[in-house]
């Protein structure tokens, strides 16, 4: 039975991307952007690709947010890291943000720097009350920097900690509640994690606070296998999304209605055709769900 | 050489200089570019930031110890001499670029 | 409040399980059903490890053109020992890649690949440099020529000068997709301006005598003093046709007349 989440609009004090397919950019395509972008309602960059002053990648980013609605997604602040955020990092993540005035803003549950250390990789933390404290300051921090909600991902994982003591679901929600920060749910993030660990995705769908749920990622993963010939998938982002996400993902986008939802590629780029007809894929799913909760209103 | 020689010599070859460049041809001026740049190899679009950016996220099986650098690349083709530069023309002419 | 929560440790242990790769995975990981950690932990040294690759790889192009890329990956691998971003943030990491070559014996045979790299060092820099408007001609041509001998400028903020013993923009050109890799070179010493006057960035090769010109000029000397110092190069230098063309390239953003009776001694 389908169960409907509140209105949407509930999310809109976190992020106001509209309710279609986007696509994460890529320089190469910009040129075919700009020619036609038919289907593609919004695009993603990566924060820190967009620290330096000027030059192209501005120019291109200018002229994109003229034309599209713009998420903003951070790939390095650290935000699970037991250290201190990088001074400079919160207040450049805000420059960025001041300038093009994306419709959302987004970080991860992972860290990425230790003691003078950057790994160009999202790694996983233990999920206690003391990490929980500080990710919960992390992003008090951040959204202080910001002057406005973010968004948190959830993390996809390949191994667990013995220490941890709360679940990651609990612990999404919670941080979710002391900061006041909306969610971004990576149905391909489940999906990897659920094989990777042997749990059934859609009970973690269930579990999550979907009401914080303003924009929905999807990517395509790398599969291999662990040294006791258990499912290894990883989260490789080089590939098309995979049919069982896609089913899981239709399954969320049932329960919550339509969210903003972007294909992720960032190995192996293909043409801008192939990833555009990706996220027409995505919008399609979206109108039909539009579709349903129409009728499903009419009818009652 | 006295300064001062030098300063009236320079001014000399700048009268020179700008009669000859045709003021203002500001519009002939401007290279013919993109105004958003191209998008090539060396722009640093995509080395930023962290975990799915780069390529190498579905390579699990690097252990990474010895190494050695033997060279293989375009270099060990390259000749040598040749006749490529003039002097004054160089400043004003672009190297052509990917 | 402590520096380090109770996570730290493990944060640690993590941290150095990815940087040495002989180390075992930390202690404290759990596989699928408590089972084995090992490839899943690879996971993450392949992504740092070749994301770092990567990111040089991107930096470096015509470096890893010229060495090939399996040997680039191997000099890439070679100064992770050395040198390691201190943040998740790679826009300003590498730059150290040129010094590090230097001290290779391997390449003791390729003596100018540390300016080719230094070269495309000043090409990223300039790719991400602000904006700027550069000045055009009749900005120039409001001046008496005797004002213009007393001037000053300012060079673009993506301007940078490269001198090299080797034929360095030479090098980097034959390289850039399109050209013939295997042109012949003049093995002669060369400099190079790198500039972005608007989206693209530009490399211009230079005499020695115009790289002296310029660079008097970058740190502030005025265009007579740049005309004497290219002139210890080449008597025959002309200031005028080369400061009508740094300006014809977009490398200058500002003019400062002074009049001559003010710089003369």
């Amino acid at each position: 039975m389908t169960r409907f989440a509140p209105p949407r609009a509930a999310t809109e004090r976190f992020a106001t991307l509209p309710a279609i397919g986007g696509v994460g950019f890529k320089p190469q395509h910009f040129d075919d952007i700009l020619a036609d972008a038919r289907g593609v309602g919004f695009f993603e960059i990566h924060a820190e690709n967009y620290f330096g002053a000027g030059g192209p990648p501005h120019r291109r980013v200018a002229a994109l947010r003229e034309r599209f609605p713009l998420s903003i997604h951070g790939v390095g602040l650290s935000i699970g890291g037991a250290g201190p955020l990088d001074r400079d990092h919160p207040p450049r993540l805000a420059a960025l943000v001041k300038r093009y005035e994306p419709q959302s803003v987004s970080e991860h549950l992972a860290w990425s720097t230790h003691a003078g250390f950057g790994f160009p990789d999202l790694l996983p933390l233990p999920l206690t009350e003391e990490t929980l404290a500080r990710v919960v300051d992390h992003i008090d921090e951040t959204q202080e920097a910001l002057g406005r909600p973010m968004l948190l991902e959830n993390p996809s994982t390949y191994f667990r900690f013995a220490a941890s003591t709360i679940p990651e679901v609990e612990f999404i929600a919670e941080v979710a509640r002391r900061t006041g920060c909306g969610l971004l749910l990576d149905v391909a993030n489940v999906d990897v994690s659920a094989t990777n660990h042997g749990f059934d995705p859609m009970s973690y769908i269930d579990a999550f606070p979907l009401d914080r749920v303003a924009e929905i990622h999807l990517a395509g993963r790398f599969e291999t296998q662990d040294e006791a010939g258990h499912p290894l998938f990883v989260d490789a982002h080089g590939s098309p999304v995979a049919d069982p996400v896609w089913r899981l993902y239709e399954a969320v986008v049932d329960r919550i209605g339509p969210v903003a939802t972007l294909i992720e590629r960032d190995d192996d780029i293909p043409a801008w055709d192939v990833l555009a007809a990706e996220a027409g894929r995505a919008t399609a799913v979206l109108d039909a769900a539009r579709t349903a909760r129409e009728a499903h209103a009419d009818a009652a | 050489m006295n300064r001062t020689a030098a300063a009236l010599g320079v001014a000399a070859t700048l009268a020179v200089a700008l009669s000859a460049a045709a003021v203002p041809a500001a519009a002939q001026d401007k290279p013919q570019e993109k105004c958003f740049g191209v998008a090539l190899k060396g722009a640093n679009d995509c080395a930023a930031g962290a975990g799915t950016t780069c390529a190498g996220t579905s390579r699990v099986d690097y252990q990474g110890n010895a190494w050695k650098l033997v060279p293989k690349g375009s270099c060990t083709t390259m000749k040598l001499p040749g006749d490529r530069m003039g002097s004054l023309t160089a400043l004003t002419r672009d190297v052509p670029k990917g | 409040m402590p520096l380090e929560t109770a996570h730290a440790p493990t944060e640690a242990a993590l941290a150095a399980a990815i940087l040495d790769t002989t180390l075992p995975p930390p202690a404290g990981l759990l596989g699928r059903d408590g089972g084995p950690v090992g490839r899943r932990f690879a996971v993450h040294r392949a992504t740092t490890t070749f994301g770092l690759i990567g990111a040089l790889a991107t930096r470096y192009p015509v470096t890893e053109k010229l060495l090939g890329v399996d040997t680039f990956a191997d000099l890439a691998r070679a100064f992770l020992a050395h040198d390691r971003p201190p943040t998740a943030l790679l826009l300003d990491w590498g730059e150290a890649l040129p010094d590090f070559v230097e001290t290779l014996d391997d390449l003791a045979d390729w003596p100018f690949l540390a300016d080719v790299a230094r070269l495309e060092v000043a090409w990223t820099r300039a790719h991400h440099a602000a904006e700027a408007d550069p000045i055009d001609l009749a900005e120039v041509a409001r001046l008496a020529p005797e004002e213009l001998a007393g001037a000053r400028i300012a060079l673009h903020p993506s301007a940078a000068l490269l001198a090299s013993p080797h034929p360095v923009a030479s090098l980097w050109a034959s390289q850039q997709d399109g050209e013939d890799p295997d042109v012949e070179i003049d093995w002669t010493p060369e400099a190079a301006l790198v500039v972005r006057p608007r989206a693209d960035v530009r490399v211009h090769r230079l005499t020695p005598a115009a790289h002296a010109f310029v660079a008097t000029l970058a740190a502030d000397g005025d265009v007579t003093d740049a005309a004497l110092a290219a002139g210890e190069n080449d008597s025959d230098f002309d200031a005028g046709a080369h400061l009508v063309g740094l300006v014809r390239l977009g490398a200058v953003v500002a003019l400062e007349a002074s009049p001559l009776a003010e710089t003369a001694p």
